[in-house]
């Protein structure tokens, strides 16, 4: 497969949010996008990836992707539209309409698209992971895709960003199921969508147990980037991690040769710095070895997948010791008094499993 | 920085006030509430203050005021909506003082002590024409709505029998007043009895007649009964056997027996089990449930409320199930008699 060839530049900006319809086709402009022309087709994908209000910090906020849709407009007159697949929590469609981009589309006369729902064309790949790609036809004739991320920590992979919202552009809505393999998956999408210009909305962020259930940090900040690993590679020193720390960039810069120092940075970044609080290490190392567990688990024998499951139930328990607390998307809020319960339960239920093995043994 | 994440909340159209910070609101009211796109909460309300503090905290909710009365909260403009998460003897007074004010409610299960507090609220609702809401979340559960809709559609003929069951460890839930294990609102029956019948009603519709036995008390100092089993003749022809337990399991599922076949669904579960009678060689069938099956019935129960859609639980159904749950005491003071309504 081909690598992305464009040669990586990446602008920082503190902004607020009303301040954000000035600032974005400034920092567009400072990495050189080239003007949409009229029969140019233009995909914006935002972060929609959860029911979630975007004053949660957890989806991307409809003014932003306004203020981008404004910039186009005055560039010419391009087909835009918003596109964003089904999801585990709810429909595109369903996102669409609650988190105003139902509102937002008919005001501005763009489409939005349920990629889930639109016809696909399956592409022959010979990716690190896919072998071939299901893609659907809009994406095959976009002449750009606009990715506007979140910044915002994920429990998993520590953060999530530019890189990990291009994996809503898989139509399958399990696609849960690709994530012990993210590393090949993200660099497979990152060849064939390289036709990108990402735009990071951290105006208000997430940190703590995302990419859903943490709390909003008003980080005020804006990344625009010709290259969403470069674009990932600043927002991971924003958000106070090294790049090398999350496991889907470092392959990705390996695997596309992307290096830190290779990228012009447009802006300080160090005056957009800021400590992105997130989950306790042990609970971070349980999602790993879950995730790991999957990995070499998965298709080879269901006790590994069922043990990779529980331990993605126990990671929360270290956050719960450390706040009294962690979210629940099921429920609400799982309190301490709760969790030992549930753990006691399981502890009992594990060790039942186990005397009968030995006994059978 | 902190002023940009106030101007964002700004943006959001509705302010909601919640009244009670105890068990239900820190475990599911809250959590529910910040999901709910346009949503704000304005103000935490307990008469216990640090109880709303310690929610206060625990949600970052920097920007809400937290107060010990409603009073402020009625004259403030800036506040639409009440979330009433208060033992339920509170209930009548304060979703009363809401309406009468001009707010739009939601109240926690069950709507009051009694139906006939119950009528006063709805009395006060019909004065002010406002929107009341009752937090009869299970209608919103996914494997719940599936069944409904098949209901609807026909898939099992004329339903013939509803069995519903709803157990659930009532012992280590953390809360304040402790209200539940008292006389005055609490037990299996009037605390969590309302949930599966008001499932009884919303798929099978009015009843006539209800028979009762609350079961022996599992702890002997317990004021309350901690099991019940309903039984309720609906005027459709069809019945419903509703068993409602406080002991240590935490299942709420249901099984529809219909005259063309059967249906089981469970809370939590992707997909719901049906059978179709009478098609040679077919067992089983698992169908999934289209909207999101692991999100929080209340978030869903409280996007309805804050958009005004209405789609759940009326004021009139929710005074029924107060008639459904007296008569039930009736009947189980006389050994289970059948009671008409």
């Amino acid at each position: 497969m081909d690598k992305p060839v464009k040669s990586p530049k990446v602008a920082v900006q503190r902004s607020t949010l009303v301040d954000c319809e000035q600032i974005i086709p400034r920092l567009i402009a400072s990495i050189g996008f080239d003007s949409p022309r009229e029969r140019d087709t233009i995909v914006i994908k935002p972060n929609l990836g959860d029911i979630n209000s975007p004053d949660t910090g957890s989806t991307t906020h409809p003014f932003v992707v306004e203020s981008i849709i404004n910039f186009l407009r005055k560039s010419g007159y391009p087909e835009i539209v918003i596109a964003e697949s089904n999801h585990p929590v709810g429909t595109a469609d369903e996102a669409f309409e609650q988190l105003g981009y139902r509102e937002l589309s008919e005001r501005l006369g763009v489409r939005l698209v349920n990629l889930s729902m639109e016809k696909k064309v399956r592409l022959a790949l010979n990716g690190d992971y896919f072998q071939t790609l299901l893609v659907p036809e809009i994406l095959m004739r976009a002449t750009n895709i606009i990715n506007v991320a979140k910044l915002k920590t994920h429990v998993q992979y520590r953060m999530s960003c530019a890189m990990k919202n291009i994996f809503g552009l898989v139509p399958q809505r399990n696609r849960g199921r690709y994530h012990p393999f993210l590393n090949e998956v993200l660099c497979d999408l990152m060849c064939v969508y390289d036709r990108q210009l990402c735009v990071i909305d951290g105006i208000v962020g997430m940190e703590g147990q995302g990419p859903s259930q943490g709390f909003p940090k008003a980080a005020g900040v804006v990344i625009v980037g010709n290259n969403a690993v470069a674009a990932d590679i600043v927002a991971a020193k924003i958000m106070g991690f090294r790049p090398s720390q999350i496991p889907y960039l470092k392959y990705a810069m390996n695997r596309l040769d992307i290096r830190e120092d290779s990228i012009d940075i447009v802006g300080d970044i160090d005056g957009c710095k800021q400590r992105f609080e997130f989950i306790p290490f042990a609970s971070y190392l349980l999602y790993r070895s879950a995730l790991r567990l999957a990995r070499t688990g998965l298709g080879i024998s269901k006790t590994l997948g069922n043990f990779a499951e529980l331990l993605k139930l126990a990671a929360p328990f270290f956050l719960i010791r450390r706040q009294g607390f962690a979210i629940d998307l099921s429920s609400g809020a799982v309190l301490e008094l709760q969790a030992r319960l549930y753990a006691r339960g399981t502890m009992k239920r594990v060790l039942t499993k186990a005397k009968a093995l030995m006994r059978a043994i | 920085m902190i002023d940009e994440l106030d101007r964002l909340k700004l943006l959001n159209e509705t302010g909601v006030a919640v009244i009670g910070c105890g068990a239900v609101a820190k475990l599911y009211l809250v959590p529910a509430l910040l999901r709910v796109p346009g949503a704000e909460i304005r103000a935490l309300i307990d008469t216990d203050l640090r109880q709303a503090e310690q929610v206060q905290n625990m949600f970052r909710l920097s920007s809400a005021k937290t107060l010990k009365s409603i009073d402020d909260i009625l004259r403030d403009e800036q506040v639409t909506h009440l979330v009433v998460a208060t033992p339920p003897k509170s209930h009548a007074e304060l979703c009363i003082k809401a309406l009468e004010s001009g707010k739009k409610v939601y109240c926690e299960k069950p709507l009051a002590l009694s139906a006939a507090e119950g009528r006063l609220i709805l009395d006060a609702m019909k004065r002010s024409a406002g929107q009341l809401s009752i937090g009869f979340n299970y209608r919103f559960a996914a494997q719940f709505k599936k069944v409904k809709d098949l209901i609807d559609k026909g898939f099992a003929g004329k339903i013939l029998s509803l069995s519903v069951f709803f157990l659930t460890n009532a012992s280590p839930w953390p809360t304040e007043t402790g209200f539940q294990f008292t006389k005055e609102g609490g037990g299996a029956l009037f605390e969590t009895g309302p949930h599966p019948i008001d499932i009884a009603l919303w798929l099978l519709g009015q009843v006539k007649s209800v028979s009762c036995i609350l079961q022996e008390k599992m702890d002997s100092n317990a004021l309350v009964e901690d099991s019940a089993l309903v039984f309720l003749r609906h005027s459709s022809g069809s019945t419903s056997v509703i068993h409602v337990s406080w002991h240590s399991a935490n299942y709420f599922g249901m099984t529809v027996v219909g005259s063309n076949g059967v249906m089981q669904a469970e809370r939590g579960l992707d997909k719901i089990r049906a059978l179709e009678f009478g098609v040679v060689g077919r067992n089983w069938v698992l169908l999934p449930v289209q909207s999101p099956a692991n999100t929080s019935s209340y978030q869903h129960s409280l996007h309805d409320f804050v958009k005004g859609t209405c789609r759940g639980a009326t004021p009139e159904e929710a005074v029924r199930n107060l008639e459904l749950v007296e008569a039930a005491f009736d009947s189980a003071r006389s050994d289970g008699r059948w009671i008409n309504l």
